[in-house]
């Protein structure tokens, strides 16, 4: 069953048309990935869906779990669902590993629910004490100011923090791997692959095509805005595209 | 200098310093949080003192209402303690949604136009309305001449200590450690932290971080709305108490690091005592003298005291 839909989707920054028409959908279950050079669009993709401003989409749709989410706000998205690990982190870093992971619970809090869509109020995703097993080193660090972390933990409570939000149904992981080792990147993309076989449904959004190929079932190439190439990961990893990414 | 003047002096600053701090501790929140200067804020101090006096007395007035004789419930000064800063928390609500949210994208200078001309023409309405002449409240008797407690009565060294005075400081205290502990323990404080340094992601979070940013703006209306009460109980309640209140708040805000509250607290005392050691060696400079502490300070401090500081520090 298709749990995510982009149709058409026209985006601009400004003046500038950054998507161009992208279409691509998501079944339930599934880890796709999305592939491209710098400024190919694939945050911005990342920004349409999560329904934050800019970017400002002026035609196509977006729809998920049967809902067109096109004009819907980014809170409301977060609690219909979808959870979004951004690029660069985004920790908070003035308040502590708890703080940070306790944020997403606060999507509970009464006020925070009053006059919603229907939305949100369920349990987290993942309790913390299965994050912990996932990510051990939180546990030992949750005292600790998020801004003091090293950035292969910073990834990781990024990711945990997305995990807290009550009933996600699509992770969008934008350049997860981003800046860190290459031990960590391979960390990572083991908590990655943990969290899909759970039963996650996961949009990969990554340069580093060899560590998204070695995660995703099918993936996506985004070129100037648009959807090039679509496939397999097999086709993906057989098919000549140097052309427009990173290898 | 004898202890109970010493005693005296040190209530005198302090009280002092707790008004402003009453004052400023909302301005600041608003300002590091919400990236808004809000000179309207003035109006919530005068107003609270206006409400205040008309909740806790029964007296004439000038202006437009000097024709309808007598006006007041006359309930006196607990209940106007009480329902005053209700009335400027719900005044606050009003504010943020009509006033200050539309205006939080726009730029500094337009703020400052716009919430300093509210200011001024609110001055005016209470001037058109209650007179310009100067009211003074009413105090219990409960409230008069040196602090005494049951039992042992006035303490040593501390019946130059006024009631009144030990009153506003107590409750400053309290109201100080209320803001750290929502800040610190309550959800909407967390959200209000995190919102402060990224409020997008506080947003994919599914945080509506409109609604804390809100009840903070009121929160800090109300403790102005209770300054002006205390304020009031101490000095004269005319119409341009408001600016008068709101300038050294604002330096003060400034001299402490705009949105540090640890930053506030000690701008506030500095104030405050320069304020009463003026009073002192140099009454014409009473005024002026908060404005030289500023120049000494941000000389030294650039960015305030605390500079770096988050909200809820």
């Amino acid at each position: 069953m298709t749990l995510l839909e982009l149709d058409g989707v026209h985006a601009h920054y400004g003046p500038s048309h950054i998507l161009r028409g992208v279409s691509m959908s998501i079944d339930e279950g599934e880890v796709v990935t999305l592939l491209g050079r710098n400024g190919a669009g694939k945050t911005t993709t990342v920004r349409s869906i999560a329904g934050t401003e800019p970017p400002e989409i002026r035609s196509g749709s977006v729809r998920f779990d049967g809902s067109d989410i096109t004009d819907w706000p980014a809170d409301d998205i977060a609690m219909g669902g979808i959870g979004v690990v951004p690029e660069g982190r985004r920790l908070f870093t003035e308040l502590t590993v708890e703080e940070n992971l306790e944020l997403s619970t606060i999507t509970r809090s009464w006020w925070n629910t009053v006059r919603r869509r229907g939305l949100g109020g369920g349990e987290s995703t993942m309790e913390i004490g299965e994050l912990y097993d996932l990510f051990p080193r939180l546990e030992e660090r949750k005292a600790q100011q998020a801004g003091t972390l090293s950035g292969g933990e910073q990834q990781m409570l990024s990711i945990a923090r997305t995990l807290r939000l009550p009933d996600l149904d699509l992770l969008l992981l934008d350049e997860p791997t981003e800046g860190l080792a290459p031990q960590i990147v391979t960390a990572v993309g083991d908590s990655i692959e943990e969290i899909a076989d759970q039963g996650l449904t996961v949009l990969l959004i990554e340069q580093n095509v060899h560590e998204a190929l070695r995660i995703a079932d099918r993936g996506y190439v985004l070129d100037q805005g648009d959807i090039v190439y679509q496939g397999t990961t097999e086709e993906l990893e057989n098919e000549d595209l140097d052309e427009y990414l990173v290898v | 200098m004898t202890l109970d003047a010493a005693v005296g002096f040190v209530f005198i600053a302090l009280s002092v310093a707790s008004l402003y701090l009453l004052v400023a501790i909302g301005l600041s929140i608003v300002f590091g949080s919400l990236k808004y200067v809000n000179m309207a804020h003035g109006v919530l101090y005068l107003g609270g003192a206006y409400i205040g006096l008309l909740i806790a007395s029964n007296e004439q007035f000038g202006g437009l209402l000097s024709d309808f004789g007598a006006i007041g419930l006359g309930w006196g000064f607990v209940p106007a303690l009480i329902l005053t800063p209700a009335v400027i928390f719900v005044l606050g609500v009003a504010m943020e949604r009509l006033l200050a949210k539309p205006f939080y994208d726009r730029d500094l200078l337009e703020q400052l136009l716009v919430t300093f001309g509210v200011l001024i023409a609110a001055q005016e309405i209470f001037a058109i309305v209650f007179g310009r002449t100067g009211t003074i409240y009413p105090r219990p008797e409960w409230l008069m001449g040196a602090i005494s407690f049951p039992l042992i009565g006035t303490p040593p060294g501390m019946s130059a200590a006024s009631t009144i005075r030990v009153l506003v400081v107590t409750l400053t205290l309290v109201l100080i450690g209320v803001i750290f502990a929502f800040f610190k323990y309550t959800d909407y404080g967390l959200a209000v932290r995190a919102g402060t340094e990224d409020s997008e992601m506080a947003e994919m979070l599914g945080i509506r971080v409109g609604r804390p940013f809100l009840l903070i703006f009121a929160i800090g209306a109300a403790y102005a709305g209770l300054a002006g009460v205390l304020g009031g109980s101490l000095f004269n309640v005319t119409s341009g108490i408001g600016m008068e209140i709101l300038i050294p708040s604002l330096v003060i805000v400034i001299m402490g690091g705009v949105g540090s509250l640890r930053g506030t607290v000690i701008g506030s005392l500095l104030a405050g005592f320069v304020f009463a050691l003026a009073t002192v060696v140099a009454p014409s400079m009473t005024q002026a003298s908060i404005y030289l502490l500023a120049i000494v300070v941000l000389t030294i401090r650039p960015s305030g005291i605390f500079p770096s500081a988050k909200i809820g520090q």
